[in-house]
């Protein structure tokens, strides 16, 4: 049974630093069946910032129905993929999620549970992010499926994380029994800014924005230095070629 | 035995109060979770208590299954991330049930037993519709112990109607514009931002925030409620607009012995002076706070001309205008409700007696002149009760 698409939902909330999109991404499922980026579910994204066009606006609160926050491109879809279809969703990705981070307002992505592939990446086009200490699954999995994180993972992550990390995350876990990291661990890691109890995680979350709004404070563009990535590149790639010996192509770099 | 400690009034909020629809703010959140938030605002609003210390919390409700069942206090203790050495229990007497949370952890305090006791209610009347769960023992009807009217509420504000001709729908609708009114203005003033918490809530259509009640509707006219459904009689006086709706809300409040507060600096807003509790005949139960009310202040020695402000639960317009009956005021008089009542802002029931109390705490701050005040409810089943507080805000 595929599961509905999954709907960007947009609230407008009255907050004493003005009005706040709180946008919930929800299939209106419970949580054994978690959100998915299909092409509805982009559609959906895009009439979301459309409405997210006009001036009143003064920040974006963005994350999942209860126990869940996304967990990546829709997989059902993929048995009728087709190289152009793939471009054509890479493209689309990019540009909706470009346009989350050239909103002119700050955003902030509240990891409240599983956040996988273009789940993380959503976030990470956000210019602050908490993650709720219960969050169990935090992960790019795709080098698993042989695929890349395709929606910017491989360039906000490094930019966030450094380049070390980065492919450890985008590259190694997932071939190491597709690890995951937990909230704490993605925290530690860099992923988010803050790590809130799961009691109030959407409220104090909420609170955390407002109070960014009234201070003032302004959008992120993180910028790690990357000078080291030829070099971190190099060794996990003779690393990996140890390990899988080319069973697993795409991270390693050559073209499909 | 031991001698009797002061018991003070330290804090009090609620979460919003929803309409308990399909469509209401808190149709998919649980019960326990909103007596959750309430208590954390309580805690985080004083942060010199710590948590350890608190040695008791009591929760109330009227429905105690489901997501109200497990012993309330002790599972929105453990919820709310208290430490695991902090005790609860449950209580219930219907809508009197935070006013019997208080009042029994009051008695705790008083004893000795206790020097800090967080109290709320809660009730998600959308959850748990009145009397759904409730077997009518045949007895009561077989036996005529109480008249058929007597199990459903909105029967026994029409019988209070057929007892007091002389208030009729006009006065009914009258009070419950005001109520509208008052309670309209209360929340454009801020006063009940800071007795109201907001809570995110899930909805169908996303998250949301509940920050306002969602009853409110401060342009009532008497037009608008002249045409409405009497819904528990044909023919009869009482409507949706002047009786309180079916409601989703929780409460909470932290209490304390004088002496404890003043030890940690949390400074009291009020001073527990007494309450009593009563029945009458249960089809006439909306008339139960006026006997409580003649005996808490009997007990103290006081008079109605000595009370300040009135805190007074409006399940029912012509409830209240009988309580004014039963006790000698006037349903205008300024020192009644002046932010509204649960015509306004719904009454869910076992959590609405610290809305009272929170309200009563207000209230004592913008009338310093005011030194004492009462927080009274009727109860199903033919109760009412009457707690007296006194001003310790005014002592500048
Ligand atoms: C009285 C009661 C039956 C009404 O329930 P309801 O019919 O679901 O109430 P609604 O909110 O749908 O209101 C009914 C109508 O009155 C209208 N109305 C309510 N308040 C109004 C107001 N202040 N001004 C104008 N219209 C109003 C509503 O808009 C609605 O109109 P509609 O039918 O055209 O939509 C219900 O609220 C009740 O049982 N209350 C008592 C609760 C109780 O017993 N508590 C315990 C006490 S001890």
């Amino acid at each position: 049974m595929p599961s509905p698409p999954t709907q960007f939902k947009l609230r407008r909330i009255e907050s004493p630093a003005g009005h706040i999109a709180l946008v919930t991404m929800d299939n209106g499922e419970d949580w054994t069946k978690p959100n998915t980026f299909g092409e509805h579910a982009l559609r959906s994204l895009e009439d979301v910032l459309e409405q997210l066009g006009t001036p009143d606006w003064r920040g974006l609160l963005l994350t999942g129905k209860p126990f869940v926050f996304a967990v990546g491109a829709d997989i059902e879809e993929f048995g009728e993929i087709t190289p152009e279809r793939a471009r054509l969703g890479g493209a689309a990705g990019h540009e909706l999620f470009g346009r989350i981070r050239e909103l002119p307002f700050i955003t902030l992505a509240a990891i409240n549970g599983a956040a996988l592939g273009g789940g993380v990446e959503i976030a990470l086009h956000c210019d602050y992010r908490t993650i709720s200490s219960s969050v169990r699954h935090f992960a790019c999995p795709e080098v698993l499926l042989g695929l890349i994180p395709g929606w910017g993972g491989t360039q906000v992550i490094p930019q966030l994380i450094g380049a070390e990390r980065a492919v450890k995350f985008i590259v190694e876990n997932p071939l190491r029994q597709n690890r995951m990291l937990s909230a704490q661990q993605a925290f530690e890691a860099g992923f988010a800014d803050e790590l809130l109890e799961p009691v109030e995680f959407l409220d104090e979350s909420l609170a955390m924005l407002i109070q960014k709004i009234e201070a003032g404070v302004g959008k992120r563009r993180p910028r790690a230095d990357l000078s080291d990535v030829a070099e971190v590149c190099r060794k996990a790639r003779a690393r990996l070629d140890g390990q899988v010996h080319g069973a697993a192509r795409a991270p390693t770099g050559r073209s499909i | 035995m031991a001698e009797l400690r002061e018991v003070v009034y330290i804090d009090g909020v609620r979460t919003a109060f929803g309409r308990a629809t399909p469509d209401g703010y808190f149709a998919k959140t649980r019960a326990d979770d909103m007596a959750v938030k309430a208590v954390r605002e309580v805690l985080r609003r004083n942060p010199q208590l710590p948590p350890e210390k608190i040695d008791d919390v009591v929760f109330a409700a009227t429905a105690q299954v489901g997501d109200q069942g497990l012993t309330l206090g002790r599972d929105v203790a453990l919820l709310a991330g208290l430490p695991k050495s902090v005790p609860g229990f449950a209580v219930d007497r219907m809508c009197a049930g935070a006013l019997t949370a208080t009042t029994a952890g009051a008695g705790e305090i008083a004893m000795g037993a206790a020097d800090f006791v967080l109290v709320g209610g809660v009730e998600h009347m959308g959850h748990h519709p009145m009397g759904e769960d409730v077997d009518f023992n045949p007895r009561f009807i077989a036996e005529q112990i109480v008249d058929e009217s007597a199990a459903v509420m909105g029967q026994t504000a029409e019988n209070l109607h057929d007892a007091f001709p002389y208030l009729t729908k006009k006065d009914a609708d009258a009070y419950a514009v005001e109520s509208q009114r008052k309670a309209g203005a209360a929340w454009d003033e801020g006063i009940m931002d800071e007795i109201v918490v907001p809570m995110s809530v899930f909805t169908d259509d996303g998250w949301t925030v509940a920050a306002r009640d969602e009853f409110l509707r401060p342009e009532t006219t008497m037009e608008a409620l002249a045409g409405l459904r009497t819904p528990f009689r044909a023919g009869g006086r009482v409507t949706a607009g002047n009786s309180a709706g079916l409601t989703d809300g929780a409460t909470a409040a932290l209490i304390a012995s004088a002496d404890a507060a003043d030890e940690i600096g949390l400074a009291p807003k009020m001073r527990l002076v007494g309450f009593a509790y009563a029945g009458v005949e249960p089809e006439l139960m909306g008339l139960g706070p006026v006997p409580a009310t003649h005996k808490v202040l009997e007990r103290a020695e006081l008079t109605m001309a000595d009370i300040g402000l009135f805190e007074v639960n409006e399940p029912f317009a012509v409830q209240v205008l009988s309580w004014c009956e039963g006790v000698g005021i006037g349903p205008d008089d300024p020192r009644l409700n002046a932010y509204g009542g649960a015509i306004a802002c719904g009454h869910p029931l076992a959590a609405t007696g610290v809305r009272l109390m929170a309200q009563l705490a207000r209230g004592f701050r913008d009338n310093q002149e005011a030194r004492y005040g009462l927080t009274a409810l009727c109860i199903g089943l033919g109760m009412g009760a009457a707690i007296l507080w006194e001003n310790l805000q005014n002592d500048a």
